[in-house]
């Protein structure tokens, strides 16, 4: 018998056996639609977070803060525990102890302005914006004097990166900053609208005008001693007469019973401030108050805060999570902090990669820098993770189904086989071989799977659709934002893999049936016709 | 020589414990174009023999030629083709695949043998239109009368232009009107092409009106070889 004869004949048996042929086809098209879909929907899943990750300027962006010199490492004694207990409680024994030691001893790698020319220099770097938290007051020009509210509200000010098209695309009146403009400010809607801006006009009215920025330079930690005071006490303490308090004591330290080193060590915490002159910054106009410096600025735009429902600040919320008043370039926010007395210091900065997949060699330069930093690197490697145990689970789900689709194919075959008893017996009292009848239902066992591979393919492309129709429409509803990334990536390799699985699984469950088909004793075979 | 010649040929099967001779010791031959009718009642070995000769069950003992070929020496494979290419068999119950067309059934041993599309449908479409059912061609056994159907099976027989036709109680489902009308045909057939055949029946009238020896059988042995008895 020919090859194609037998197949001829294979394709009419299933054909004329409808039924049987379609709950076969059912089974073998179920396990290969679970299985294609999970195979493509996982790469699909992977390339569509992948190109996010890659398009996203947030990806390639990560926040460094200082952490201990590399070269701190506490003595092996330190590390010793002592004690019969496992190994996993010791570990995390000597870790606190690590910690604790570092705590205590261990040289801590401050980041200062030499530390930032560093990590500008760090191949792949494109940008690095050093955290600022600047408190101050703000004041507009062209507020008449007799308008001027008795107290003016405690504000802050932060330098922010001028290639961040995310945080320009938040300007929603005036334009965002240009990266040569150092007079110009971004001012939030919230704070616009606690200056009584609230309309769309009255907002534009402020875009152009010039802003009176009174910094506090001096006394920050201070400040931050009563801030935090105020926090936990229900006695609120006043700055101002605070600050003056402190320079008093700064001032008249002889006079006090305490010791040489008892007042450096005072002096050192709460140095004396200074009053700058006219001549170390050109702009400053008014300093009513020598712990403030006020510049002024231009208004360029007023910028919303991040929503929750942008995508991307999903990403963005990694590191960032104030909401300054005012947004100043960070070149001069960078100038301002450190003409400051108490600080000469950044506790942290974000820096931009020129691509993500520089993300990990310019996060280990860094680190030996003695920073510590946090990327989206984690997140990256912990959604490749699950989203691979996801693929090898559902992968495992869809195989099952598959066998329990061969078993009952294998069943329905031996039924078959059995039905089928005197037609192989005159096939064999005619002259076919033991090979015809094992290839006949090979064959049976082939087209089954090609046919249900076939249609699985088709199906899971049809269902694909469907189901990125409704990922998309929720997608846009919810997150207000157009995805147009594959859901589904199907590619041939998962095509020779379901179709390899399909006709390896049908062949295996025919394989049984068929021996018996071609062992059946031709005589018995027709008598039981 | 003799087409077919069976020497001592003995065939014992096991059954409830118990060993059955169904053949003991027979020896007979077969001439070509001889047409050779084995006569006796149920269980008196006559199907046994016929399947010792369709190649389908192997002798116990003895020796069992069909031209050339030494039966009981040929292996399953060397069977399969003995029957596919030496002869050609009919069956009290048709054995037609219900599946297939009357065509696809007739085509079968041709396929079998490997014959390529074009040149074995049209030998299945003249052995069609030689047992008379061109025009039915097409139809599944299920739309066919018993005759029709058995005329299949006779065009199944002769379609490869075997050398031996083996014919079990070929007209043992049909009316009188059939009975008559298949056998004729088969004559005509067997004397067109020169074929043997062997024909099994307990029906003395239908041997004697194709045969042209016929050979009692009974109790696995052979009790009378009469060459002039269906003169």
């Amino acid at each position: 018998m020919q090859r194609r004869d037998i197949a001829a004949m294979a394709f009419g048996n299933l054909w004329s056996r409808k039924l049987r042929t379609a709950m076969n086809l059912f089974g073998i098209v179920l396990g290969c639609v679970v299985l294609l879909m999970t195979l493509a929907g996982t790469r699909g899943v992977a390339q569509s977070f992948e190109a996010m990750i890659e398009g996203s300027e947030d990806a390639r962006k990560f926040m460094l803060h200082q952490g201990w010199s590399p070269k701190a490492k506490p003595p092996e004694e330190v590390l010793l525990v002592q004690g019969d207990m496992s190994e996993e409680r010791r570990k995390r024994i000597q870790k606190h102890l690590e910690a604790r030691w570092l705590e205590e001893f261990a040289e801590k790698s401050l980041f200062n302005q030499e530390k930032l020319q560093q990590l500008r220099e760090i191949p792949h770097v494109i940008e690095v914006v050093p955290q600022t938290h600047l408190p101050c007051q703000i004041k507009l020009s062209s507020t008449p004097a007799s308008q001027e509210p008795q107290s003016e509200q405690r504000r802050y000010a932060t330098g922010i990166s001028l290639i961040d098209s995310r945080l320009n695309s938040r300007v929603f009146i005036g334009q965002p900053l240009l990266p040569d403009d150092q007079n110009g400010i971004l001012l939030s809607e919230f704070t616009a609208y606690q200056m009584g801006y609230k309309t769309d006009e009255e907002l534009a009215s402020l875009i152009g005008q010039a802003i009176n920025i009174s910094f506090l330079l001096r006394g920050q930690i201070i400040s931050s001693l009563v801030q935090q005071s105020n926090w936990m006490s229900d006695n609120p303490v006043d700055l101002t007469g605070t600050l003056q308090a402190i320079e008093k004591l700064l001032e008249n330290m002889d006079a006090t019973p305490l010791t040489e080193a008892e007042q450096a060590q005072i002096r050192s915490v709460f140095k004396k401030a200074q009053t700058p002159s006219a001549t170390d910054h050109p702009s400053a106009t008014d300093n009513k108050d020598p712990q403030f410096e006020t510049r002024q600025f231009e208004i360029r735009g007023i910028i919303r805060a991040s929503t929750e429902d942008d995508p991307h600040s999903l990403l963005r919320k990694i590191y960032v999570s104030e909401s300054p008043d005012v947004y100043l370039p960070h070149p001069v926010a960078i100038e301002l902090q450190m003409s400051g007395d108490d600080f000469r210091t950044f506790y942290g900065a974000i820096a931009a990669v020129d691509d993500v997949r520089n993300l990990k060699s310019v996060t280990q330069a860094v680190e030996e820098l003695g920073f510590q930093s946090n990327s989206v690197l984690w997140f990256v490697q912990m959604l490749e993770r699950d989203v691979g145990n996801a693929r090898m689970a559902i992968s495992a789900l869809s195989l099952l189904i598959l066998i329990i689709a061969a078993i009952g194919m294998s069943n329905t075959m031996v039924v078959s086989v059995l039905e089928r008893t005197g037609e192989f017996g005159i096939l064999k009292a005619i002259g076919a071989r033991d090979r015809h009848l094992l290839s006949l239902m090979l064959f049976e066992g082939i087209i089954t799977g090609v046919l249900g591979a076939t249609c699985a393919v088709v199906g899971s492309m049809a269902i694909s659709q469907l189901v990125a129709f409704f990922v998309r429409r929720q997608i846009s509803q919810q997150l207000n934002f157009t995805f147009t990334d594959n859901i589904f990536a199907f590619t041939a390799l998962e095509f020779v893999i379901v179709f390899a699985v399909a006709i390896t699984t049908c062949a295996l469950a025919s394989l049984l049936p068929a021996w018996r088909a071609a062992k059946l004793d031709p005589v018995v075979a027709m008598r039981r016709n | 020589m003799s087409l077919v010649a069976a020497k001592s040929v003995t065939k014992r099967y096991e059954s409830g414990g118990h060993t059955v001779t169904a053949l003991d010791e027979v020896s007979f031959e077969v001439q070509p174009g001889e047409r050779v009718a084995l006569v006796g009642a149920s269980g008196s070995g006559k199907t046994t023999l016929l399947n010792l000769l369709a190649g389908l069950d192997r002798p116990t003992s003895g020796e069992l030629h069909v031209g050339e070929l030494q039966l009981s020496q040929l292996n399953e494979q060397q069977l399969a083709a003995y029957r596919s290419q030496n002869i050609g068999v009919i069956f009290q119950a048709f054995h037609l695949l219900l599946q297939q067309t009357a065509l696809q059934n007739v085509e079968l041993p041709l396929i079998v043998q490997g014959i390529v599309k074009q040149a074995r449908r049209k030998l299945a479409m003249q052995a069609l239109d030689r047992v008379g059912l061109s025009h039915r061609m097409t139809h599944r056994p299920s739309a066919l009368s018993g005759g029709e159907q058995q005329r299949v099976a006779i065009a199944r027989a002769i379609v490869h232009r075997p050398k031996l036709i083996l014919a079990d109680e070929p007209t043992g489902n049909l009316d009188t009107k059939n009975t008559l009308q298949i056998l004729d045909l088969i004559q005509e057939l067997l004397s067109e092409h020169d074929t043997s055949m062997v024909l099994i029946t307990h029906d003395m009238k239908l041997a004697e009106r194709c045969s042209t020896r016929i050979v009692w059988m009974s109790d696995g042995k052979l009790q009378q070889d009469d060459p002039h008895a269906a003169s």
